[in-house]
C-alpha cells in the first residue's frame, strides 16, 4: 500500500477516535498525519514523513489553545457556576458587616462574610459580592439603601 | 541517513507524549490545580488548557465516591486521588453515630452534610484527607451540639440543631475553602427501653384525652336535658295556669250569672207573693226544702226515705207550709 496512504487512513482512524475519546488529543496526531500523507504522495522519504507528522502535531498543540479561545469560545456562552456565579449577585446583609463579620444572606441560604474596605454595613443593607475567600463573601454597599421590607 | 532517522522517530514520540499528557479538558465546575516543578503554578478552568508534562504535574485531591452495595449490602464509600476538583455541592451520608444527650440517653443518629468546595487551592494545600476531615469535624460538632440538648429537645429543634452546626463549622471549614451549606439529621434513633416508654406515654396521653373528651360529653349530656326538662315543666305549668285562670274566670261568669238569673227569678217570686199578701221568705225556704227532699229521695234505686232529723225543722216548715195554704185559701 502506499505510504500517503496508510497515513490518510491513520489520520481518518484517530479523528473517529476523537468523537469516543474528547480531549482532542487524538485530533492533535490526526492533523499529523494529514501532513504527512501530503509528504508521502509529495515522495519525500520516510523521515521526512515522520519528521513532518511531529512538526504538525506540536504546532497543532501549540496553536489549539489560541484557536479555541479566538474561535470557539464566540459560539460558547461562558456560564459561571458554584462559586463563580455568586461574584456580582446581590445579597441581604442580616446584621451588622464589618471587616472582620458578619452574615449575608445570599439565595436563601446565610453566608459568613466581610465588607472589601472595613467599613460597617447595617443589616438590611443590599451588597454585592465581589469575590469569595474562603467560605466568606467580601462585599461591598450596593449603593442603594434598602428599608427593611 | 540512519542516525536522523532515529532521531527524528524519538522526537516523534516525544511529541506524542507530550500532546497526550499536554492537552487538557476541564469541564464545567471542575478545576485542576496545576503545580510547576512542586510549587503551586495555576488553576485550569474549563475549556481547553495546554500544561507543559516536563515541568507541570496536577496535583490530586482525595475525595470519596460512593458505592452502592451489592445484593441488598449497604452502600459503602471508596476514596480515590482525583486530579480534577468537583466544585459542585457534594451530599455526605455518614454512618450512625451514638451521642449522648444532656439527661444521659444513648441515641443513635444519621447525619447529612451537604457541602462545596469554594476555594480549590485550600482545599488542595490546607487539608490532607478532606473527606475525612469534613467527617470527624462534623461528627464530633454534633456530638458537641447534641450533648447539650436533652432528648426531647433534640427531637423537635432539628432546625436549632442544623443552624448551631452550620455556624460552627463554617468557621472551621473556613481555612479550608470548604463551605458546609447544610447539615440534616436524617434519623434520631432513641434505644429501644427509651422508644417503648415514649410509646406508653404517647398511648397514655391519648387515653387521658379520650376519657377527658368522654366526661365532658357527657356533662354536657346531662346539662341539657337537665334544661329541656326545665323548660317543659315550666310550659307545663304556664299551661295549667292559664287554663285554670280560663277555667275560673269562665265559671265565676256562670256563678254571675246563675246568681243574676235567681235574683230575677226571687224578684219575680216575690213581686208574684208579695203581691198576694204571704211572706215571699217563707215561700221560697218551703220551696227549696221540697227541691232537696225531692233530690234525696230522687234516683231509682234509692229505696231509702230520708226525713229531717230536726223536728222544730220540719215543724217550723210544715207550719210555713199550713200557713201559705191558709193564707191562699
Amino acid at each position: 500500500m502506499e505510504d500517503w496512504l496508510l497515513w490518510l487512513l491513520a489520520g481518518i482512524v484517530l479523528d473517529i477516535l476523537e468523537i469516543f475519546i474528547p480531549g482532542f488529543i487524538p485530533a492533535c496526531f490526526g492533523f499529523g498525519c494529514f501532513a504527512a500523507a501530503i509528504a508521502a504522495a509529495l515522495d519525500f522519504g520516510l523521515t521526512v514523513q515522520i519528521a513532518v507528522f511531529t512538526a504538525t502535531t506540536f504546532i497543532v498543540f501549540l496553536s489549539i489553545r489560541p484557536v479555541f479561545l479566538k474561535l470557539l469560545s464566540k459560539n460558547t456562552p461562558s456560564v459561571a457556576t458554584n462559586i463563580e456565579r455568586l461574584v456580582g449577585m446581590i445579597g441581604l446583609a442580616l446584621d451588622d458587616v464589618s471587616g472582620l463579620q458578619g452574615l449575608v444572606k445570599l439565595e436563601g441560604e446565610v453566608w459568613n462574610s466581610r465588607s472589601d474596605d472595613g467599613r460597617s454595613l447595617p443589616p438590611g443593607t443590599r451588597v454585592r459580592v465581589l469575590r469569595v475567600e474562603g467560605n466568606k463573601l467580601i462585599v461591598t454597599a450596593n449603593g442603594v439603601h434598602q428599608s427593611s421590607n | 541517513m540512519q542516525p536522523l532517522h532515529w532521531f527524528v522517530l524519538a522526537l516523534a514520540v516525544l511529541v506524542i507524549a507530550l500532546v497526550i499528557r499536554g492537552l487538557r479538558i476541564v469541564q464545567q465546575a471542575e478545576v485542576v490545580i496545576i503545580e510547576r516543578l512542586g510549587k503551586y503554578h495555576t488553576t485550569l478552568t474549563s475549556g481547553i488548557n495546554i500544561i507543559w508534562p516536563f515541568f507541570d504535574k496536577p496535583r490530586k485531591i482525595i475525595w470519596r465516591f460512593l458505592v452502592p452495595g451489592a445484593g441488598g449490602e449497604p452502600a459503602s464509600y471508596i476514596l480515590r486521588e482525583m486530579d480534577r476538583i468537583d466544585l459542585r455541592e457534594t451530599v455526605y451520608d455518614f454512618p450512625r453515630q451514638n451521642v449522648i444527650t444532656a439527661d444521659n440517653v444513648l441515641i443513635e443518629i444519621n447525619a447529612l452534610l451537604y457541602f462545596q468546595i469554594t476555594d480549590p487551592i485550600k482545599a488542595v494545600y490546607e487539608i490532607n484527607n478532606l473527606p475525612d476531615a469534613i467527617e470527624k469535624l462534623t461528627q464530633t460538632s454534633l456530638r458537641n451540639i447534641i450533648g447539650e440538648l436533652s432528648l426531647d429537645q433534640t427531637l423537635t429543634s432539628r432546625d436549632t440543631i442544623n443552624q448551631k452546626l452550620r455556624i460552627l463549622l463554617d468557621e472551621a471549614t473556613d481555612k479550608w475553602g470548604v463551605r458546609i451549606n447544610r447539615v440534616e439529621l436524617q434519623d434520631i434513633m432513641p434505644p429501644p427501653d427509651i422508644r417503648i416508654a415514649m410509646e406508653k406515654q404517647m398511648r397514655a396521653e391519648r387515653d387521658r384525652r379520650a376519657v377527658i373528651l368522654e366526661a365532658e360529653g357527657q356533662k354536657r349530656a346531662v346539662i341539657l336535658q337537665a334544661e329541656g326538662k326545665r323548660e317543659a315543666q315550666i310550659a307545663e305549668a304556664e299551661g295549667s295556669k292559664q287554663s285554670e285562670i280560663l277555667r275560673a274566670d269562665g265559671e265565676a261568669g256562670a256563678i254571675q250569672r246563675v246568681a243574676n238569673a235567681e235574683a230575677e227569678a226571687i224578684r219575680a217570686i216575690t213581686k208574684a207573693v208579695g203581691d198576694g199578701g204571704a211572706d215571699p221568705t217563707k215561700y221560697l225556704i218551703a220551696l227549696k226544702y221540697l227541691d232537696a227532699l225531692k233530690e234525696m229521695a230522687g234516683g231509682n234505686t234509692n229505696k231509702v226515705v230520708f226525713l229531717p232529723f230536726e223536728a222544730t225543722g220540719i215543724l217550723s216548715s210544715l207550719g210555713g207550709i199550713k200557713e201559705l195554704l191558709q193564707e191562699k185559701a
